[in-house]
């Protein structure tokens, strides 16, 4: 366990050091110098030059790799451009609105579509399979953003119900307020979601039920529900897991849309303002964070498959 | 005799028809629909762009579907946005297609290191964020049409690769393969003539899945402004300039969505339809 535990460790700093190298590279071909974007057109050269060299845009590339990474090691992520604060603390804010949307939806998304998927497996074929699944088929075909839409609009603009329609200024320090304005972009996400999981967790249950160690606990006699619990689901359980893992990944930044709709600072929007702004040393910190998160997640679905599935093992 | 059927049963033309699944029917109906319409926005002589006196008019017989902010007709919008959302499909899918299936049958076909490097980069491909490509797309390139469609377009390069890769390592181990290359017939030629016609099947269905989540990626790209341009009418676009005044008129928000769905939902029954047409476990039936 532990060999395997010093290897995954390593190919993770292996994965975080090629992530943020690949993004220096990208920011340095990106076309239009920093300085001159945020002094705005026609500048003054001077404070072009001045506002450069508090940037550390003057120094050759390879300096500034060299002097980002020492930061990066310490902790630092350098300042933003955009923001003239720690990239590390703007970075924080954001995920202070994204994970817990992100966490909330995917936790509620899971507890709605393991029982329906396996519901419409285990009833393959019958009024209920159908329902579920054209149910989910909907949640696939509608963009999230619409649905996001027509949310305020039903339930802000017609039943004008007390919810406020952008994140307070003073963040959790508000926690009502906060929690509130939260509630209906995670019910957007949850929804989107619930719908891709109903059909994996329906599709993986289906394809274990067909299988000959099924037939044959069946055929010993053993109770349905022993079968579906001892037998079936967990087996099921490893291609969802993997799914998830994928998805905590990718959510972080595609909540961007749905962060967007409902006016959330999150890490999406920061993004977004970030690479507007051409404000490199933000982009490149989020880029790190995220690949940071990316390869948490995998090595959780990584671990969980080894307590899933006695054959795999990290010896 | 021509053959339709997937697992080599002869079947007529007729019964073959009669054999697919009811969602590839529905979801060919609804594609011919939106085809249909995208014709119909070239032959309708209102301007999409043309504004008008009457602004946010409900649905009222000179404007079928009402007006946005600036009195433009929405239904003329909807249809030049279904072109906008079929051209931005087909180059995406293009690119993921040709892309992933070039590279996909590279790894397979040839193994060994070139198959470890290409399985490297499309995995971590795969895994980073869509999103973000777009953003660093539109960082690097301006935002517009183009860098979404090149961002989309690659996104989907891991899934089509994954595929052909799957698809040559199967085939490449059949006898007939040996065969040929025993007559002497170069790489190039067997994989044009034995691996390539073997996988088509996946690759269609994939390709019509890819087309649903394109229309959808490109809707939500241009909903955040980094997608196709004013005044260009896209779906995306329509609804992220109708969010400024949902509370005056509902129906801007509403149609660019219905459209969304119902486009999306066409190419998705399509191709769930096709895969389990295909699915040889399917076929006993």
């Amino acid at each position: 366990m532990w060999p395997y535990l010093v290897r995954r460790f390593a190919v993770a700093l292996a994965t975080l050091w090629l992530a943020s190298s690949l993004v220096f590279l990208a920011l340095l071909i990106i076309p239009g110098d920093p300085a001159s974007i945020i002094l705005g057109f026609g500048a003054d050269p001077e404070r072009v030059a001045a506002l450069q060299a508090r940037l550390g845009l003057d120094k050759p590339p390879l300096e500034r790799y060299v002097l980002w990474y020492a930061g990066a090691l310490r902790g630092d992520l350098g300042e933003s451009i955009r923001y003239s604060s720690p990239v590390r603390s703007e970075i924080a804010r954001g995920l202070s609105v994204t994970l817990p949307l992100v966490l909330a939806a995917l936790t509620l998304a899971t507890l709605i579509s393991v029982p329906l998927g396996i519901l419409a497996a285990r009833r393959a074929g019958s009024w209920l399979d159908v329902g579920i699944s054209a149910g989910a088929l909907l949640g696939i075909v509608l963009p999230s953003f619409w649905v996001g839409l027509m949310f305020i609009y039903l339930f802000i603009v017609q039943l004008d119900l007390p919810l406020p329609t952008s994140f307070p200024i003073e963040g959790w320090r508000d926690p009502q307020r906060a929690l509130l304005a939260l509630v209906l972009p995670i019910l957007t996400v949850t929804l989107s979601r619930s719908a891709l999981l109903v059909r994996m967790v329906r599709g993986s249950v289906l394809e274990v039920l067909n299988q000959d160690y099924v037939r044959t606990a069946r055929s010993k006699g053993l109770s349905e529900r022993a079968v579906l619990y001892k037998h079936a689901l967990r087996n099921a359980a490893l291609p969802v897991v993997t799914v998830l893992g994928l998805e905590f990944s990718q959510l972080l930044i595609a909540a961007v849309i749905v962060e967007t709709v409902f006016g959330l600072p999150g890490l999406g929007s920061l993004s977004l303002t970030a690479i507007s702004a051409r404000d490199f040393p933000l982009v490149q910190g989020i880029v790190v964070v995220l690949a940071a998160f990316i390869v948490l997640a995998n090595l959780v679905v990584d671990l969980l498959y080894a307590y899933l599935d006695p054959r795999v093992s990290y010896a | 005799m021509r053959d339709l059927s997937a697992n080599g049963v002869s079947v007529g033309r007729k019964s073959a028809w009669r054999r697919l699944p009811l969602a590839v029917k529905i979801g060919g109906f609804i594609i011919l629909l939106v085809l249909l319409g995208m014709v119909a926005g070239w032959l309708n002589p209102t301007d999409p762009n043309a504004t008008g006196p009457n602004r946010l008019s409900p649905p009222s017989p000179q404007h079928l579907l009402g007006t946005d902010l600036l009195g433009r007709d929405l239904l003329a919008r909807v249809l030049a946005g279904a072109q906008n959302a079929l051209y931005v499909g087909v180059i995406a899918v293009g690119i993921g297609l040709s892309l992933g299936v070039l590279l996909g049958m590279l790894a397979g076909y040839f193994g060994g290191w070139i198959d470890s490097l290409l399985s490297f980069v499309l995995d971590s491909l795969y895994a980073f964020p869509a999103l973000l490509l777009a953003l660093l797309f539109a960082a690097v390139f301006n935002p517009g049409a183009t860098s979404s469609m090149a961002a989309i377009g690659i996104a989907a390069v891991p899934a089509f690769a994954r595929l052909a890769r799957a698809g040559v390592l199967s085939v490449k181990a059949q006898p007939y393969v040996e065969a040929a290359r025993a007559l002497g017939m170069g790489s190039a030629r067997i994989i044009a003539r034995h691996v390539l016609p073997n996988i088509l099947g996946p690759l269609v269905v994939q390709a019509s899945l890819a087309f649903a989540a394109s229309i959808l990626a490109e809707a939500g790209l241009s909903y955040l402004g980094l997608g196709t341009q004013p005044p260009t009418a896209s779906w995306g676009r329509m609804l992220r300039e109708a969010q400024s005044y949902q509370e005056l008129s509902v129906f801007p928000v509403l149609w660019p969505g219905l459209a969304i769905a119902f486009t999306v939902l066409g190419f998705n029954l399509l191709g769930d339809g096709l895969r389990d047409w295909l699915d040889p476990r399917r076929q006993s039936r």
